[in-house]
Formats: C-alpha cells, sequence, structure tokens
C-alpha cells in the first residue's frame, strides 16, 4: 500500500515537472531559439552613420522611403565569410547540402534559420550589426535543394542589441523587422503587391511592399542575388 | 611471330600432342587477353574523346547561361519598374481629382519598347543534335531539354507586350499627347518652359476607355511576363550551377 502511494506521488510530482516544461518550451520566443551568435568580436565599432531620421527609434516609419513604389531600390548585406558559412551550415544541417536535389520528404521545418549580424547599406548610409537569417517560407527546401541561393531573409535591426549597445533601438527608417522575400513562387511578387493597394483602398491597416535589387557580400565582394520583395513584418513591434 | 612458329614447329617435330594442344591453347588465350586489353584501351579512349565533348558542350552552355543571367536580371527589372509606373498611372485614374503631376506625365509616354534577347544556339544545337547523347545526368538533360520551351514562352510573351504598347496603346498615347512631350522628356536641350505640349490632354486621355483597357492589359501582360521572367531566371540558375558540379568548379 505504500509503494503504491509513494509510486502515485512519484507520478504526479514527474507530471508536475513535464507539465512546467512544456509550459516554459512554449512560451520561449522563436527568437530565442535561433538568435545564438558564437562570438562577438566586433564590437568595437562607431556607428558614424546614424542619424535620428535613417537609426533611431524616436520617428515614425518613413513608409515613403522605405516602400516608395516609383523606384526600384538597392540594398547590400555585408556578411562575414564565417558567419555566412555557419548560415550555410545551419541550412545544410536543416535540408541537406546545398544542390543536392529534392529530397523524398518535406522537412516542413520554421526552425534551423540562425540569425547573424551582418551590415546593411542603403543609399550610401549603413546600419550596424542587423540580424540577418534565411527567412522560412514554403520555397526555402525547394530554392536550396535545387541549388539556388536566392532565399529570403528576415532582418531584424537591434536584435544584437545586447551583444552591440551601439545599436539599441536601432530601426531602418523607423522599422525594427523587415522581410526581404525572393518571390520564388513569383506570383508572390504581385500577390504581396496587389495585397498592399487593395488594403489601402479598403482602409484596412496594410503590409507594404516594394521592389529591392539585394546584393549580399560574403567575402568576395558584392554579389547579385536578384530582385527581391521588401515586405513590412506587421507586429506590435514596429 | 618467329618465336612462336619455333615453338610450334619444335612441338610438332617431337609429336608431343599433348604438349601442343596446351601450347596452342595458352596461344589463343594470349590472343584473346590481347584483343581484351585492345578492346579496353579503344573504349578508354572513346570514354576520354566523349568527356572532351561533353565538357566543351557545357562550356558553351554554361556561358550561353551565364549571359542569359545578366539579361533576365537587367529585364526583370525593367518589368519590375514598368509594373510601378502602370501601377501608379492606374491609381492617378482611380483618384478624383486627377492631378497630372510631371511624374505621372512621364510615366504615361514612358512607352519605349525594349524586347530582350536572349542566346539560345548552344542550347538549341544541343537539344536538337546528337551532341544531347553525350549529357549523362539524366536530371540535366530534363532541365536542358525543357528550357527551349521556357525561350519560347518568354519571347513570345516579350512580343505579345511589345504588340500591345506599339499597335494599341502608343496610337492612344499619340492621338491625345504631343509628341513634343516625349522630346521634351528625353532631351534635356529642349527648354520645358516652351508651349508646345499646350495642345496634349491628359486628363481626356486617363479618361479613354481605350486607353485605359490596354493599360490594364499592359499591366496583366508585363506581371505574367514578370513570373515567366522569375521562373526563367531560377531554370537558368538551376542548369548553371548543376553544369558547373559536371565541371567540377
Amino acid at each position: 500500500m505504500k509503494q503504491i502511494k509513494r509510486g502515485i506521488h512519484f507520478l504526479f510530482v514527474s507530471l508536475t515537472c513535464s507539465t512546467s516544461l512544456l509550459t516554459f518550451h512554449a512560451c520561449t520566443s522563436d527568437d530565442d531559439i535561433t538568435t545564438t551568435i558564437e562570438e562577438v568580436d566586433d564590437t568595437d565599432f562607431e556607428p558614424t552613420d546614424w542619424t535620428t531620421i535613417t537609426h533611431s527609434s524616436d520617428v515614425a516609419p518613413n513608409m515613403e522611403e522605405v516602400f516608395d513604389d516609383n523606384t526600384v531600390k538597392k540594398l547590400e548585406i555585408v556578411i562575414t565569410e564565417a558567419r555566412w558559412q555557419s548560415m550555410l551550415e545551419d541550412m545544410t544541417e536543416t535540408y541537406g547540402a546545398f544542390g543536392a536535389g529534392a529530397a523524398t520528404t518535406t522537412m516542413n521545418t520554421k526552425e534551423g534559420s540562425v540569425f547573424v549580424p551582418a551590415g546593411v547599406f542603403y543609399k550610401g548610409l549603413e546600419w550596424y550589426r542587423v540580424g540577418v537569417s534565411f527567412k522560412w517560407d514554403s520555397s526555402l527546401q525547394s530554392s536550396w535543394q535545387n541549388g539556388i541561393l536566392k532565399l529570403s531573409f528576415k532582418l531584424d535591426f537591434d536584435l544584437f542589441d545586447k551583444d552591440y549597445p551601439q545599436i539599441e533601438n536601432q530601426r531602418f527608417y523607423g522599422f525594427k523587422k523587415l522581410n526581404l522575400s525572393n518571390n520564388f513562387d513569383n506570383k508572390f511578387m504581385l500577390r504581396e503587391n496587389a495585397i498592399s493597394d487593395v488594403d489601402i483602398n479598403s482602409g484596412m491597416v496594410p503590409s507594404y511592399t516594394a521592389f529591392y535589387k539585394v546584393y549580399i557580400n560574403h567575402g568576395d565582394g558584392a554579389e547579385y542575388f536578384g530582385l527581391y520583395t521588401l515586405e513590412e513584418e506587421v507586429d506590435d513591434t514596429v | 611471330m618467329k618465336i612462336f612458329r619455333k615453338i610450334r614447329r619444335t612441338l610438332i617435330a617431337s609429336g608431343k600432342t599433348k604438349s601442343y594442344i596446351l601450347y596452342a591453347f595458352g596461344e589463343i588465350l594470349l590472343i584473346v587477353i590481347g584483343i581484351l586489353i585492345a578492346w579496353k584501351i579503344n573504349s578508354i579512349n572513346e570514354i576520354r574523346k566523349n568527356r572532351i565533348v561533353e565538357v566543351k558542350i557545357y562550356q558553351s552552355l554554361n556561358e550561353e547561361l551565364n549571359t542569359n543571367l545578366i539579361l533576365l536580371d537587367s529585364s526583370i527589372v525593367r518589368y519590375a519598374k514598368n509594373v510601378q509606373t502602370i501601377q501608379n498611372t492606374i491609381k492617378s485614374i482611380r483618384s478624383q481629382p486627377q492631378a497630372i503631376t510631371e511624374e505621372l506625365k512621364e510615366g504615361i509616354i514612358n512607352v519605349k519598347f525594349q524586347s530582350t534577347k536572349l542566346q539560345s544556339a548552344s542550347i538549341n544545337s544541343v537539344s536538337s543534335t546528337n551532341k544531347f547523347e553525350f549529357i549523362k545526368s539524366d536530371l540535366l538533360r530534363d532541365l536542358i531539354a525543357s528550357y527551349p520551351n521556357e525561350l519560347n514562352n518568354f519571347e513570345n510573351q516579350d512580343a505579345k507586350i511589345g504588340n500591345i504598347i506599339i499597335n494599341r496603346l502608343q496610337p492612344i498615347i499619340e492621338s491625345h499627347v504631343s509628341l513634343i512631350d516625349i522630346l521634351l522628356n528625353r532631351e534635356s536641350k529642349y527648354n520645358k518652359n516652351t508651349s508646345f505640349s499646350a495642345t496634349s490632354d491628359y486628363v481626356k486621355l486617363l479618361n479613354n476607355r481605350a486607353y485605359q483597357n490596354v493599360l490594364v492589359d499592359r499591366l496583366i501582360q508585363t506581371e505574367n511576363q514578370l513570373i515567366i521572367g522569375n521562373n526563367l531566371r531560377d531554370k537558368t540558375q538551376i542548369i548553371a550551377y548543376k553544369l558547373n558540379k559536371e565541371l567540377g568548379n
């Protein structure tokens, strides 16, 4: 009888512990999972291009500048070779070797895209140590496995402010998070623009988009990655 | 050979039938081994020659694909700009009152059609001749086989847009807008303060149903071309990547 009682007690304690662990895990944000950088050895820098209008969180998001629909703008992302490699290794771990061909099973995971600090250049100005990662979408796996490196990106402008206090509350013309969509499905490119227009006309809060030519420099000079759609990430963090 | 003949004669002369048969069998075996070695050398040489042809095909294809990638990249940006311009013009048509800004005027008279001439000589010569047999990778063969069709789709769509611009859009614009405006837009040496463009009626043009319909048609076809161009770029990139892999780069 005593043994049964002890067994029930043990079962109760284990159940309580597992529930707490599960709750804690569920409450952990995605960023906590994916925003690890192994070493930070470039903390010594001066954000010389920083201005209130372009870099600070004290201004409202500048829609006309970022989502200007009269021109196709240019954006350059500069990532160190080591960090670029860590992004690629992370992708290899999740989706297999680059260009290895389509796998028979679909690895439908939203994890595995690690954020690394990178410089973002626009109109001659630099945004410092911006969190950059490959963005998960339906095309990520097929692009990677087919040997297309024109993948979608996520940009988070003050993700690494703990490691780099200089970029605390850094914004891109008032925006904290932006996504660069690779338009792999192509219909998305136009659909996103069309949806934006419909939203504006119907009085809904629209998700703005604009065309950008994206260059990535990961050690061998700026490489043209293609035409992307810049999208505002609509959440409460702007 | 003299030495074999000598051995044969000696064996016949000595009357040792068993030894002679054994010797004959050995000689036949030697000849067979010799033929097999020659055959193998020949096939190795064939493989080497085929590989040289294969690499040459891959190299010419690779150059062509890289050129196409550059052309497609600039075309995709141009189509995106055109989509933006047309969308802005349509927005102006829908807005009331219609404000005829200089930017809008520029968008309206921006009817220059630039055709994209993608290269296809190497890919056509591979897919329509026996060169195709030299490509070993099945995936690459499939991609190369379907590539000319993709090129055709792109060219046909380009021609469709060209037809809309040249045969439908330009005549409507010319009936409402003075060509001087286009000249003023292109050449800064012509003074913008001149009153040559006084005869242009942009409001009437914007409210012309035929113009509106052609504009929407151009938008739809340009959007389609953007989709086709993007797909083609992806396919071109995949083939180029696989070719580079085959070339060992």
